[in-house]
């Protein structure tokens, strides 16, 4: 008992029983002190000789209540006996009255020790002589009982204090202990290590034998099992792990568990407190365990573990030792979470890590992608991305069919696991299986034990397949495209529970930059038919400059539409003119048109209503498509199995030419895409077609021309701009003597004979300083035989882009064309002659016969009237004056009308030389008649000269009185020039009447034909009449 | 000349002259008038007024020189005539010795040459018209 061993107490209370005994004058003293059970325990002594009494005394432990002392610890007060044995007023105790009686005792007094309202024991004295203690010595009794129960509560607050502080030393110490292994724990890293560590501290601080740590977790029904942790035998460690699997339901460690608080048994054997298994208690009676004690390692969200200490004697550990424990598991539990933590983070760290190496390979598909235009290729490498990084065994990736279901379309294994093929699986219906589900939903779907997971549908074949291989975790993300799923990828591994969240986010990245990359190749894909379709179309567009025959150019667009559409078959049929069908194919691919190729009637049918619409018209399923006229060519396609049809027209300007058409035996083969490039395939092909046949027909006026230029009389040439043959017609050798092969390259005026050379250089030089005009020029062309002959060049510029390139023309045997102009002159005038005399003919028949006539059939009216009434013969004659003088008057304007027929057969000069002739005869003037050599003039010109000349020599033999006059004839220049002169008296012109002398008339007649007239006469110097007109006219009117 | 009866007057033909010359109609007009035995009734200088005269007169015989002013116009009138008016005697008198067309040629009609004497012409035509159906 605290206090009453301690030396202080014992010397205080041997001081106390001396003094009593000393001052109250008795036999001796005794202190007895209450002990926790409540009983009375012998504390010292003074004055008791007897060795049995001592013993007695000693061992004595009576009740409170019982014996003298026990009566005054009961009521608390003093109690006095004058004769002890023979006292009933207190219960006696056998064996304190066989002390009495031993040591003699009479009088007895007992006084308790009173302290803060406690009473701790009794302090009495005793004396053989019965009725011994006075009053006084009761009160000395009295109040040396109080001093020294004061001394012993002094006493007991001091050891208390003590004890406390000592206590306190503890606390210290294991808080210090803790703070150690707080320290060295949290420098652990492995949970592992902090499990031994906490273990040994524990085992030392509780002075324990050995000890078992380890941590739990539930199983699946709820259970907890232990995991890993360590066994402690005295100094040696074994560790277990959770291959023990034991459940934690029983012993100290399981009770603590589930009170989730320290918990302690003296004897681990014998305690029924908590369940026994057989190996524990096997372990413990071998090992001698007795006490053993347990605390609950507690996480944020339940137990995690726990941990005991045995000892090998009982009773081994108390309440303290339980806060102790406590107070590590606590740590140990704290380290255990933050090591848990730390290692979440390092995991966390390390996926980070793998996460930048996925991003960076994402980073490289998506780099690749720009290198990569096939899709196939991408996905592919996206596929055996994915089962790289996220550690996978291996992995598919399916393409949503156009039925709605996944089909496989790329697989990978990591490891040796046959690849799942086409042709082994049933397509994947949508919402079955993981990767069905991640499609449906639209978002990333994982499975950690695939054949047990019943969160989603099952289908037979990938089940069987993940049967087979073992696959345990699966996990898929779906390829979202602008179009919505357009696939999956999925990826498994044997592992059970082998992907987790950081994995979907990465499978979904690597799922969309799929899909980007999908899309963006099917993009490149569409983009690059496209470019194709054009750069068909532009090789068309040039093939028309090289192609000439239609055919080919036909054959080429049906391979182009065939191949640019995806077409099973390609044709064109044409159409003739005012026919109703179109011809059967003219041409046709991949396959040439066959004999069983039919005709195709415009109206019906896609070609026909292509035809008639003159637009594309196209069809997803020809049979059963009824918003179109059917005729028997469906026959045809029934047997060929055609289901989508497209038909574009092939036209020139509003003519239709024929059709271009496509086949496919899918369906709906053919968009509103495909429309336009049909469309512009057959605006080619109908280019094509006009070019073919313009240039057919260039090649026929080619041929014509050709034809002209060999059998011209005239000799074709060309020049370049230097003035160098380039061409000569064949016709030069005939004309020269030359061969043209002679004279190619070589100046034009090699054809110009010496003389002739200036006037070609001139004509050259106008020619390139107007270019837009002809030029002519006369020269003498020197023959191969050494002799010339006369020749005109006719030439024009050959323009390039609005440039002089040089000059073509022809060069014409001057000699050759005067005689054929004269021929023609000679037709001319023999057809004008003949107009003549029948306009001559019919005059006088409306005029001059007539009147004759009439003139006639009224002289026999006068002849009858003369006969029968000669009073009215008279009168007839005045009918008859009027119709002579008529006629002669219609006779004269006839007359005056008619030329000379030597003007045309002879031409003007000999005309005049005619008339002149004629009037010298008759009236006896000389007339000269001075003609130079000229050219024949048009027919006009020279009747208009011929009667300007016989006006005026008229007038002379009329009013001139001249005895001599001449007639001039001469060419000047450009214009050729008549003058009549006379030597008689001529006359003031501004005097003659108007109208007078025909002067009039000769000046209209020059108007008509670009003359001029000149009167130059003055009375007595004789007259002179000028009549110009222009000579050039002669050529032009050729 | 031997008169005609008074009989033969008044059974004269009813006559109209076409010929595009006013001058020839004005003559030989006069001079059938003074044979006394055709009684002419009207002239036309064209097809149009020919035609018009026919139907407003009704005449029994119709003098025609086929330049009318061509010979095509006057086949023309003839040929219609001839169809709508099969009584209708039709006298061609022309220049040529015979008819230059041949619609003309094969016609029932006499014809004139206007080439002989003044006497042969006007009793060749004055025949014409009197000869008997």
């Amino acid at each position: 008992m605290p206090g009453a061993d301690s030396t202080e107490a014992r010397e205080l209370l041997v001081r106390a029983v001396e003094e009593a005994a000393r001052l109250l004058e008795a036999d001796g003293a005794i202190v007895y002190l209450v002990d926790a059970e409540k009983r009375l325990r012998f504390a010292v002594d003074a004055g008791i000789k007897d060795p049995e009494a001592q013993q007695l005394i000693r061992d004595l432990a009576l009740p409170v209540g019982v014996g003298l002392f026990g009566r005054s610890i009961a009521v608390g007060e003093v109690v006095v006996t004058g004769d002890y044995p023979a006292d009933e007023r207190f219960s006696h105790s056998p064996i304190a009255d066989r002390i009495v009686t031993i040591t003699g005792i009479r009088s007895m007094a007992a006084a308790p020790l009173r302290a803060d309202g406690e009473v701790l024991g009794a302090l009495g004295a005793y004396t053989s002589r019965p009725d011994d203690f006075t009053e006084a010595g009761v009160a000395l009794l009295r109040s040396l009982a109080d001093h020294a129960a004061a001394a012993i509560a002094n006493q007991r607050l001091i050891a208390r204090l003590a004890e406390s502080q000592a206590e306190l030393a503890r606390h210290v110490e294991a808080q210090r202990t803790l703070g150690e292994m707080a320290t060295q724990l949290t420098s652990l890293r492995r949970p592992s290590a902090v499990l031994e560590h906490a273990l040994r501290a524990a085992v030392r601080l509780l002075a324990g034998d050995g000890g078992q740590i380890g941590t739990v977790a539930p199983d699946a029904t709820g259970q907890l099992r232990w995991l890993e942790g360590h066994s402690q035998v005295h100094d040696s460690l074994v560790p277990f792990t959770k291959e023990d699997q034991t459940p934690v339901e029983h012993g100290v460690s399981g009770r603590a568990l589930r009170e989730g608080r320290p918990s302690w048994t003296a004897d681990y054997i014998p305690d029924t407190g908590f369940g026994h298994d057989e190996a524990s208690d096997r372990v413990a009676r071998e090992l001698g365990i007795r006490a053993v004690i347990a605390a609950p390692l507690v996480g944020e969200s339940g137990p995690i573990g726990a941990i005991g200490v045995y000892a090998e004697r009982p009773e081994a550990f108390d309440a303290e030792d339980a806060e102790l424990l406590g107070l590590l598991a606590d740590q140990v539990a704290i380290v255990l979470t933050n090591a848990r933590l730390n290692a979440e983070a390092e995991r966390a760290a390390e996926q980070l890590e793998h996460r930048v190496e996925a991003q960076r390979s994402v980073g490289e598909i998506a780099a690749r992608i720009t290198a990569i235009r096939d899709p196939d290729d991408v996905l592919q490498r996206t596929l055996d991305e994915a089962v790289r990084l996220l550690d996978a065994d291996g992995g598919r990736i399916e393409l949503v069919t156009e039925s709605g279901g996944l089909h496989w379309a790329f697989g990978h294994s990591a490891i040796d696991l046959p690849i799942e093929r086409d042709e082994e699986v049933d397509p994947v219906v949508l919402n079955e299986g993981v990767s069905g589900r991640a499609v449906i939903e639209r978002r990333v779907t994982r499975s950690g034990d695939y054949l047990a997971d019943e969160s989603f549908r099952h289908a037979e074949a990938p089940d069987r397949y993940i049967r087979q291989h073992g696959i345990r975790s699966v996990m898929s993300a779906p390829l979202i495209g602008d179009e919505g799923a357009i696939g999956s990828i999925t990826v498994h591994s044997q592992a059970l529970d082998a992907f987790g969240e950081a994995d979907e986010e990465l499978l979904e990245v690597l799922a969309s930059q799929a899909a980007i990359a999908v899309t963006n190749a099917r993009l490149y894909e569409a983009v690059r038919q496209r470019a194709d379709a054009q750069r068909s179309l532009a090789q068309i567009a040039s093939e028309i400059a090289s192609l000439r025959d239609p055919l080919t150019v036909l054959q080429h667009a049906v391979v182009d539409a065939a191949r640019l559409l995806r077409a099973d078959r390609a044709q064109v049929n044409l159409s003739r003119e005012g026919a109703d069908v179109l011809d059967p194919p003219i041409a046709a691919a991949p396959a040439p048109p066959s004999a069983h190729d039919v005709e195709v009637p415009i109206g019906s049918g896609i070609a026909g209503l292509a035809a008639s619409e003159g637009r594309v018209c196209w069809t997803g399923d020809y049979l059963t498509d009824t918003s179109f006229r059917h005729d028997q060519g469906d026959e045809r396609i029934r047997e060929q199995g055609i289901r989508s049809m497209m038909a574009a027209p092939l036209r020139e300007a509003d003519r239709l030419m024929g059709t271009i058409t496509v086949q496919s035996v899918q369906r709906d083969a053919f968009g509103e895409a495909d429309a336009e490039l049909l469309a512009l395939l057959a605006d080619q092909a109908a280019i094509a077609l006009t070019n073919a046949r313009l240039y057919a027909e260039l090649g026929e006026s080619e041929r014509r021309y050709r034809h002209l230029v060999d059998y011209s009389p005239d000799i074709v040439w060309s020049v370049d701009a230097e003035g160098r043959f380039t061409f000569l017609s064949d016709s030069l050798e005939s004309r020269t003597g030359w061969k043209a092969n002679e004279l190619i390259g070589k100046p034009f005026t090699i054809l110009a004979d010496r003389g002739s050379i200036e006037g070609a250089e001139a004509a050259w030089a106008a020619l390139i300083a107007n270019p837009l005009g002809e030029q002519r020029v006369r020269l003498d062309l020197p023959l191969a035989d050494g002799s010339a002959s006369q020749a005109e060049v006719a030439m024009a510029a050959t323009m390039v882009d609005g440039r002089f390139a040089g000059a073509h023309g022809s060069v014409r045997d001057i000699s050759e064309r005067e005689r054929l102009e004269a021929d023609l002159r000679r037709q001319a005038a023999e057809l004008a002659a003949s107009q003549e005399r029948a306009h001559l003919a019919r005059e006088l028949h409306d005029s001059v016969t007539q009147a004759l006539f009439s003139m006639g059939l009224t002289l026999r009216s006068l002849e009858l009237l003369l006969e029968t009434d000669p009073d009215a013969a008279p009168a007839k004659v005045a009918e008859l004056r009027e119709l002579q003088k008529d006629a002669l008057a219609e006779m004269r304007t006839l007359i005056f009308e008619l030329r000379p027929a030597s003007l045309e057969t002879d031409g003007l000069v000999q005309a005049l030389r005619t008339h002149a002739t004629a009037v010298q005869r008759r009236t006896g003037l000389t007339l000269v008649v001075d003609a130079k050599a000229i050219p024949r003039l048009p027919l006009t010109t020279e009747e208009a000269l011929y009667r300007i000349g016989q006006e005026a020599i008229h007038n002379v033999v009329k009013h001139a009185n001249a005895s001599r006059a001449s007639v001039r004839i001469a060419r000047d220049g450009d214009f050729v020039r008549l003058t009549i002169t006379d030597d008689g008296e001529g006359f003031t012109p501004g005097d003659v009447p108007r109208g007078h002398l025909g002067l009039l008339g000769m000046r209209q007649r020059l108007d008509l034909i670009g003359g001029e007239l000149r009167v130059d006469s003055a009375p007595g110097r004789g007259t002179t009449i000028e009549a110009e007109v222009p000579a050039g006219q002669a050529a032009l009117a050729e | 000349m031997t008169p005609t009866p008074p009989t033969a007057l008044t059974a004269s033909p009813r006559v109209v002259i076409v010929d595009e010359d006013r001058r020839v109609q004005q003559s030989l007009a006069d001079l059938l008038r003074l044979t006394g035995r055709v009684n002419v009734i009207g002239r036309a200088s064209n097809v149009r007024s020919a035609l018009e005269i026919v139907e407003r007169e009704n005449p029994d015989v119709l003098i025609v020189d086929p330049h009318l002013p061509d010979l095509e116009a006057g086949a023309a009138l003839v040929s219609s005539l001839e169809r709508a008016r099969p009584s209708l005697r039709i006298v061609l008198a022309g220049w040529s010795v015979m008819p230059e067309q041949p619609e003309l040629l094969n016609s029932a009609c006499s014809y004139v040459s206007k080439n002989g004497s003044p006497e042969d012409f006007i009793s060749a035509v004055v025949d014409a018209c009197c000869a008997p159906s």
